[in-house]
């Protein structure tokens, strides 16, 4: 009989930070104005354009904590959630967090935004200082983690040479990944325009995690009407054609040091778009028996609702990662399922093992 | 025992249009031929290219693609244009299909954003479709096409279409910027459902900013814009109360394959269980819904995962593409993925309900 243990530490690949007030504290006018964004906006003295509309502001219309929206500039944008959950009243709490974590025998947690799962803005110098104000709030919980929190460095993806900055902050500053929605604007993921951000990110070994969300307002407003379970269709189906993109582009080959992840939204929605491409095949390609996953460098969260162990025999062992959603949800669902599937045999402990700790290790370059 | 294959089309041709009606010719669809080059061709609408064409491929290109795939999809133009019947009729002898249920081409992109326009094409789509499947023993079935922009009209196409045998209705998992679930449509649940015909829900698009976004670099163009809507809207309408407020309305998803359905009911579930409600047994028959099969689905799993009762199968006859599959109902029939009694609801008794024919 082999014996199981579900007793190893784990690395959950996917949790949040949700942005309060506090976040935008960190939001620095004067050095905003410094952003290339701006600059080539507005040069010399026609700089300092920004004012504090500009900075995310909590819309209540309904006075109910569940229908608030932030309010950047005149518009409504982002993502908002609570950041309190049952019995957990502030996700943002470093101790309440850690002692989390250390109940469900997590060891490391990395935390993505919140607000950036949707456009903040489609303008550039008002999108760079609020990716700044996230990225400052962020390295600052997180280095008072004493290592346990590492985070995802989200960029300004309308001015690219701020977006360069930020990934080489965020480098120097623990963030051990780039975060890109599966749409911007009315940009797709293979567009040339989002190059640079691959190549700075293969170059720092910083991997690119694409994170369940839509950065296009029209299409988010579009499949939300008349939709009750809306976020479906409006983010996950968006990281289901994500990967259909790094799946059939040349991207993973013309930046082959690029590790990509897909999270947020579980695993079992590759399976449509890995049928999709088998199907394009020519019939004697040698690519019909290969592991599309581990020939493009590509990795995957597994959700509690996923048939773990049809997952690991469709895409394989080695390129399943754990991610809680904490912060979002309260985070146990997926570890309870992945346990589930240890203990009913449909994993070995081998597979368990790459899944929450080995994998999460090499996807995010983690070296300690 | 007579099979019925789920989703087939016909191709227009400007033939087509000639089945407009008094001022409505000045609306028709135009060729527009910039490369001169029959496989680079669009369609041309009210000033601007819509619609789908798909490209015309000659027969060896044709069978040169069924080499390289290891699939079947040759037939004739005519065939696929419904000009020469005998051809269409005797490839679905030869691949095992008794009835074809045949959806459009063009309309699964948006062919017009003015409601007359929309409604003459309709209206010449219908009558020509209507005019071949006459003409066919009673093997095709045509679903009717609707101008999704004039409710009424859209109400007088699908009587018209019943009159002439029509068993489903033409749907796209995204209209003209509205999802399945938007009242909008309820006129029409009410009318098929009273008509008994099914809503066929087949791969497009209507909402052309939307589709042309999602393809402008897109390599694999139609991934993201047509197919992988189809999850959505199948979620979307999991979650409403359609099914309530309809409860004799079928639903047919097609061409879409069945990979994604465990991964739509899954994560449903998932919901349902957040938010306390029970997890119906089994959701699919119990809201009158059928999922067309690929013949490189994972059938075990799905068969599994699903069930067996809300699955029917397409050969995409027409089309030269990632679904066509002239031989599908052969390979299934005869390979050994499931058994002789799922072969038989997959390709009779189910598509028999789904259709009502």
């Amino acid at each position: 009989m082999t014996t199981t243990s579900s007793a190893t530490l784990a690395i959950d690949a996917d949790a949040h930070l949700v942005e309060t007030a506090e976040t935008w504290e960190h939001y620095d006018l004067s050095s905003m104005r410094q952003s290339k964004a701006e600059q080539a906006l507005f040069p010399g003295d026609l700089g300092g354009q920004l004012d504090n509309t500009v900075i995310p502001a909590v819309a209540d219309p309904y006075g109910d904590p569940s229908g608030e929206r932030w309010f950047i500039a005149g518009m409504v944008r982002g993502k908002r959630m609570p950041s309190s959950l049952p019995g957990i009243p502030n996700v943002n709490d470093i101790e309440t967090r850690l002692s989390w974590m250390s109940q469900q025998g997590i060891s490391v947690q990395v935390v993505y935004p919140t607000i950036f799962m949707e456009q903040v803005s489609n303008r550039p110098h008002i999108e760079v200082p609020i990716v700044w104000a996230y990225i400052s709030w962020a390295a600052q919980i997180c280095k008072a983690s004493e290592g346990r929190l590492r985070w995802i460095c989200p960029v300004s993806v309308l001015s690219i040479p701020d977006a360069l900055e930020q990934i080489r902050f965020g480098k120097e500053n623990g963030a051990c990944g780039v975060l890109l929605a599966p749409i911007h604007g009315d940009m797709l993921l293979e567009e040339a325009h989002f190059f640079p951000i691959y190549e700075e990110a293969a170059r720092l070994g910083m991997p690119i995690c694409i994170h369940a969300g839509n950065a296009n307002p029209a299409m988010t407003e579009l499949l939300g009407q008349d939709n009750p379970g809306a976020s479906f269709w409006q983010y996950k189906i968006s990281i289901t054609a994500a990967f259909q993109t790094f799946l059939t582009s040349g991207i993973p080959h013309q930046f082959p040091g690029l590790r990509t992840g897909f999270f947020g939204a579980g695993a079992q929605g590759l399976i449509y778009p890995l049928g999709e491409w088998s199907r394009r095949l020519r019939a004697d390609s040698p690519e019909k028996d290969s592991n599309p996953m581990e020939g493009r460098n590509l990795w995957v969260t597994l959700a509690g609702h996923d048939d773990i162990g049809y997952m690991v025999k469709r895409l394989g062992s080695d390129h399943l990662l754990l991610g809680t959603e904490f912060g979002h949800t309260n985070g146990e669902s997926a570890l309870r399922a992945l346990r589930k599937a240890l203990a009913d045999g449909e994993i070995t402990q081998e597979t368990y093992e790459k899944i929450v700790w080995h994998n999460p290790r090499a996807f995010y370059g983690f070296e300690d | 025992m007579a099979t019925i294959d789920a989703d087939t089309h016909f191709v227009e041709s400007l033939r087509t249009w000639e089945y407009m009606e008094g001022d409505d010719k000045k609306l028709r669809p135009v060729i527009l031929d910039p490369f001169k080059d029959p496989k680079k061709q669009a369609w041309y609408i009210d000033g601007q290219v819509r619609g789908n064409k798909v490209p015309a491929l000659e027969l060896k290109e044709q069978q040169a693609f069924d080499d390289t795939v290891d699939r079947t999809t040759l037939t004739s133009e005519e065939a696929k244009q419904g000009a020469d019947l005998g051809t269409r009729l005797r490839q679905m002898d030869e691949y095992g299909v008794d009835f074809q249920v045949v959806y459009p081409t063009i309309f699964l992109m948006q062919v017009a954003e003015r409601p007359a326009t929309e409604v003459a094409i309709c209206w010449a789509y219908n009558r020509w479709a209507a005019d071949i499947c006459d003409r066919s023993e009673g093997r095709l079935k045509y679903a009717a096409t609707l101008s999704m922009l004039s409710i009424p009209d859209a109400l007088d196409q699908m009587r018209f279409s019943k009159q002439h045998g029509s068993p489903a209705i033409f749907f796209r998992p995204i209209e003209v910027n509205r999802l399945p679930t938007d009242p909008y449509f309820y006129p029409i649940y009410e009318e098929a459902a009273r008509l008994n015909m099914s809503i066929g829900m087949h791969i497009g698009n209507a909402t052309g900013w939307m589709a042309n976004m999602l393809q402008q670099s897109n390599i694999v163009r139609n991934f993201w814009s047509i197919k992988a809507c189809m999850a959505g809207a199948v979620h979307a309408l999991l979650n409403s109360d359609i099914h309530e407020r309809f409860p004799t309305l079928r639903f047919g998803f097609l061409e879409a394959t069945a990979g994604w359905l465990p991964y739509v009911l899954r994560e449903w579930y998932s919901r349902l269980e957040d938010e306390g409600k029970p997890r119906p047994e089994n959701p699919l028959v119990e809201r009158n819904m059928w999922v067309a099969l690929q013949s490189n689905d994972d059938m075990a799993y799905l068969l599994k995962e699903v069930g067996e009762d809300c699955f029917v199968m397409g050969t995409d006859y027409g089309h030269n593409d990632t679904q066509a599959e002239l031989d599908a109902f052969l390979r299934l029939r005869d390979g050994d993925a499931i058994t002789e009694e799922q072969y038989r609801k997959i390709t009779v008794d189910n598509p028999k309900v789904l259709y009502a024919l």
